[in-house]
């Protein structure tokens, strides 16, 4: 399950964790599975396909990608130990 | 007097470095040359040997070289140091960029290198696109920028690109990570850049020096930077605006960026960084030494060969008549683009 922090007192979604929250200085973190997103734009390097992903909680983060997207495709976002990967 | 750039010096880049080149070795040969430069004395700088006067270190990558200019005015407005040296070097080859790029930073260990997405070209491969697609850009605009850089480093020799590159070859260029192929990424280079500030009649004047770092902590388009924000009163405080000056100097990464930061700091009128590209690029001697993407990126040095070289013409080069420059920089890919931004206007006074 691909997660993100979000602050406990104010709700803002970062990605990667911070020690503060950069809305409201809060300290206390919950996380939030971030399952899915959408495609905003794609490259491929050595071989590795990678987007990035606006998550339906609001970061945009970098994953790697499965297959040849497209930017507007919806996918479901998994976590492989702590990094996004983007597939169907 | 006040505080004034006396000098500026580079030790030659060069792609291969022989295995006894360390980088102390490329900032002594640096820091001998732009003191020869500035026909300035050894026993003159503040903080040469192991009794500084003065002393500071800053690693924050391609905005470090204008995060010291600013502290170093203000030292010797202050009275703090009459003359300093700064000095940028790094022994950086092809091996040393890829242990870099995978522990850059914690989010770099944890978030990035696992995918792996093998350093900062398919960031701002994904950067790039997002700039394509917001003001309507192709490679070829990209390509005005390579080839507009690249015709100036013809003058640098220096410049680990020299020869002539036609569209036709940067379009053909092999790909790195789409849209940015070879001729979109800064050749890795070792060498070292230095500039001497020191209380003078004459030199080079810093009409103003302002940054704004980490301004939108990474939750941005990564399409506007800080200098945005402190364009307006970068320029109130020089007395003068971007059409004023007779050369840029703006931190070269990547063309992408080029184009970012020439638009924030004003340069683009009406926003239309298409017909920019097209119409007015050609216009503006931009990165008269070729910049990084033709003279090579000098790993920590890179933030300072810009203003080596705005210094360098200012001071009397022959490479452009300029009595105005602006230099920009931008640095510490924090996640998907750089934190950091600072800027500089200089006047040769």
């Amino acid at each position: 399950m691909f997660t993100v922090t979000v602050c406990a007192a104010c709700g803002e979604a970062v990605f990667p964790p911070r020690a503060l929250c950069p809305s409201c200085g809060g300290r206390e973190w919950r996380t939030v599975e971030a399952g899915a997103g959408t495609v905003e734009e794609t490259t491929e390097r050595d071989g590795v396909r990678i987007a990035s992903v606006r998550t339906d909680v609001g970061p945009i983060v970098v994953a790697r990608a499965t297959a040849g997207y497209a930017a507007g495709d919806v996918v479901r976002l998994e976590s492989e130990g702590g990094v996004p990967v983007a597939g169907r | 007097m006040s505080a004034r750039i006396v000098a500026a010096a580079e030790s030659p880049y060069t792609r291969h470095p022989s295995d006894e080149t360390t980088t102390e070795q490329l900032l002594a040969d640096v820091f001998l040359r732009v003191l020869a430069a500035g026909n300035v004395d050894r026993g003159a700088v503040d903080g040469l040997g192991v009794r500084p006067r003065w002393l500071m270190e800053d690693t924050n990558g391609g905005a470090a070289a204008l995060n010291m200019l600013q502290h170093a005015i203000r030292a010797v407005d202050a009275g703090d140091a009459r003359t300093i040296v700064l000095l940028a070097g790094d022994r950086f080859d092809r091996e040393s960029f890829r242990r870099l790029v995978d522990t850059y930073n914690r989010a770099t260990v944890d978030h990035l290198a696992p995918i792996p997405t093998g350093g900062p070209n398919a960031l701002f491969a994904l950067l790039t696109r997002r700039h394509m697609a917001a003001h309507g850009l192709t490679r070829e605009d990209y390509g005005r920028v390579v080839l507009a850089q690249r015709r100036w480093a013809a003058q640098n020799p220096g410049a680990v690109y020299r020869e002539p590159l036609t569209m036709e070859e940067y379009l053909a260029g092999p790909v790195v990570a789409e849209p940015l192929h070879r001729y979109d990424c800064v050749p890795v280079v070792s060498g070292a850049d230095a500039v001497i500030v020191a209380a003078a009649d004459r030199g080079v004047a810093v009409r103003s020096v302002r940054g704004l770092h980490n301004v939108d902590g990474q939750n941005g388009d990564g399409l506007r930077t800080g200098l945005a924000e402190i364009a307006g009163e970068l320029w109130d405080e020089a007395g003068f605006g971007p059409a004023e000056v007779d050369a840029a100097y703006v931190y070269d990464d990547y063309p992408a960026m080029v184009l970012v930061q020439l638009a924030d700091l004003g340069f683009v009128r009406d926003g239309d960084v298409g017909r920019f590209v097209r119409a007015e690029l050609e216009r503006l001697p931009l990165n008269t030494s070729g910049g990084q993407l033709s003279a090579g990126q000098a790993g920590a040095a890179g933030g300072m060969h810009g203003l080596v070289e705005a210094v360098t013409q200012l001071l009397g080069g022959d490479r452009v008549d300029a009595r105005r420059a602006v230099v920009s920089g931008y640095g510490m890919v924090l996640y998907r683009y750089c934190a950091c931004t600072n800027a500089a206007v200089l006047e040769a006074a």
